[in-house]
């Protein structure tokens, strides 16, 4: 690795500026301080802070929605190494910025909740994230590797600087120099391509702007027919959205350019896992009045979820029904009827409080089973099972009073 | 209307896309039992890429039978 000297005066005051903090084209995965691929220690340069409190991150957070193996691998494919230019994914500077800013955004909304109801990991998210980073890839091998193509030139400063002397890297204004060397263009044997053939002449127009009028008018199609008081949920729009562009893809195999619509189809899946996790937010109250009413399963994202039994008009009838609750983060609220007997349990994965008929445990991982006899009931009385799942917080399981 | 050679990189997006729109609308219908299997979106990506790996083989095979002229030297 070459590098730049650091400027007369030498690093002074803070190590690093918040303008070189926002440049994340001069992010750089390390070579030396390294337990995987780099990540942690570049990271660490970059923002000045211990790369160890960053690997710890890391690894937190691949357990809430693999929001921690989105980043990591984001950045392993994105950022090149010290002394690179290209990265294993390799994009221009700014675009390789907002690659990652987009990365940054989706491991946030796998942070925030499952985005989509009942599979615990945001596969959705994951697939389309890794689908940009496929067609951008592509795309800048096209553009960057035709015949001809020529490597821009190093700067005069990184030019004059001496060969193979290190410096370090936090703090200075360093430009690294790419590793290959520079050869002139004239050395090369590259031949000239015989004609030049732009994309749209080879493959036909972008379906970009026609995708998205279609999208405008399809949703604003929806709207109409949900002001004609039909009921449309919110996710009916980007989920209409996003089945726009994937037909729009599968179309565009054959006809036009469709790389540009993975964005528009990024936009969308985005938009539907926000709707999915706002969906999950929120207090709920759940008082069925007979045991018909009873869902075999009931499903939490964030707040609380009170399942009230006492008012099932017919309690026996729940005679060897188990139910199962389960939550991310928040509280989880049974109460059962009196009148029955009760096998419960409670597990929380991340740590809270559970308290269960009286009994109580809590801590990283509390968990607790009991079997429980209703103050009121016979011998023969109905048997119910719970199984109550959360992720952080709190269970309490309690029987009626009255 | 004029048609190129089949680009299967998007074909497998596109049909991956169709396939997680279709999820949510099935999950959105209340059709619970069937939304909520975690073997749906791994069945997804297989029959997605299996479509994509085969239309990239016949595509090949048409392509050696066609064109043979367009590489560049590398």
């Amino acid at each position: 690795m070459t590098t730049t000297p650091p400027s007369t005066e030498g690093p002074t005051g803070p190590r690093v500026s918040a303008d070189e903090l926002r440049d994340l084209g001069r992010l750089r995965r390390s070579r030396t301080d390294r337990k995987i691929a780099g990540v942690a220690g570049g990271l660490g340069r970059h923002l000045d802070v211990d790369p160890v409190i960053l690997r710890v991150a890391f690894v937190v957070l691949v357990f809430f929605g693999g929001a921690g193996l989105l980043l990591y691998g984001a950045m392993w494919l994105l950022v090149p190494e010290d002394g690179e230019e290209n990265a294993k994914i390799h994009l221009d500077p700014r675009t390789r910025t907002a690659a990652l800013l987009i990365a940054g955004v989706l491991a946030a909304l796998a942070l925030v909740g499952d985005s989509w109801g009942g599979y615990g990991f945001p596969w959705p998210v994951i697939v389309i994230g890794g689908l940009v980073a496929l067609v951008l890839a592509n795309r800048d091998r096209r553009n960057g590797e035709g015949p001809g193509y020529v490597a821009p030139a190093a700067t005069a400063a990184t030019a004059a600087a001496p060969q193979g002397t290190t410096y370090p890297m936090a703090g200075t204004d360093e430009t690294t120099v790419y590793a290959t060397g520079y050869e002139p263009a004239a050395g090369t044997t590259y031949a000239p391509p015989p004609r030049k053939v732009s994309r749209r002449e080879r493959y036909g127009p972008s379906l970009f702007l026609p995708t998205l009028a279609l999208i405008a008018v399809a949703l604003g199609v929806l709207r109409v027919w949900e002001l004609a008081d039909h009921h449309v949920v919110d996710g009916a729009y980007p989920a209409l959205a996003l089945a726009i562009t994937g037909a729009a893809m599968v179309f565009g195999a054959w006809v036009g350019r469709a790389g540009s619509v993975l964005w528009l189809a990024a936009f969308a899946g985005i938009a539907l896992a926000g709707t999915n996790v706002a969906d999950d937010v929120g207090s709920t109250v759940e008082r069925p009045l007979t045991a018909e009413a009873v869902h075999s399963s009931y499903d939490l994202g964030i707040g609380r979820l009170v399942l009230d039994l006492s008012d099932v008009a017919d309690p026996a009838t729940l005679e060897g029904r188990t139910i199962t609750l389960d939550g991310n983060i928040g509280q989880l609220r049974v109460i059962v009827p009196d009148d029955v007997n009760v096998t419960a349990s409670a597990d929380i994965s991340g740590g809270g409080r559970i308290e269960m008929f009286g009994q109580a445990d809590d801590g990283d991982n509390p968990h607790l089973t009991l079997n429980h006899v209703g103050r009121l009931a016979e011998p023969g009385a109905a048997h119910l099972t719970i199984n109550t799942d959360l992720d952080f917080g709190n269970i309490y399981i309690t029987e009626e009073t009255r | 209307m004029k048609t190129h050679p089949l680009n299967v990189t998007h074909l497998t997006i596109g049909l991956i896309l169709l396939g997680l729109s279709a999820l949510w609308g099935a999950d959105a219908a209340g059709w619970t039992d069937f939304a909520d299997s975690a073997y749906l979106v791994p069945s997804l990506l297989i029959g997605a890429g299996l479509i994509g790996l085969l239309a990239f083989t016949l595509r090949g095979t048409r392509k050696t039978e066609i064109d043979t002229t367009e590489e560049y030297p590398s």
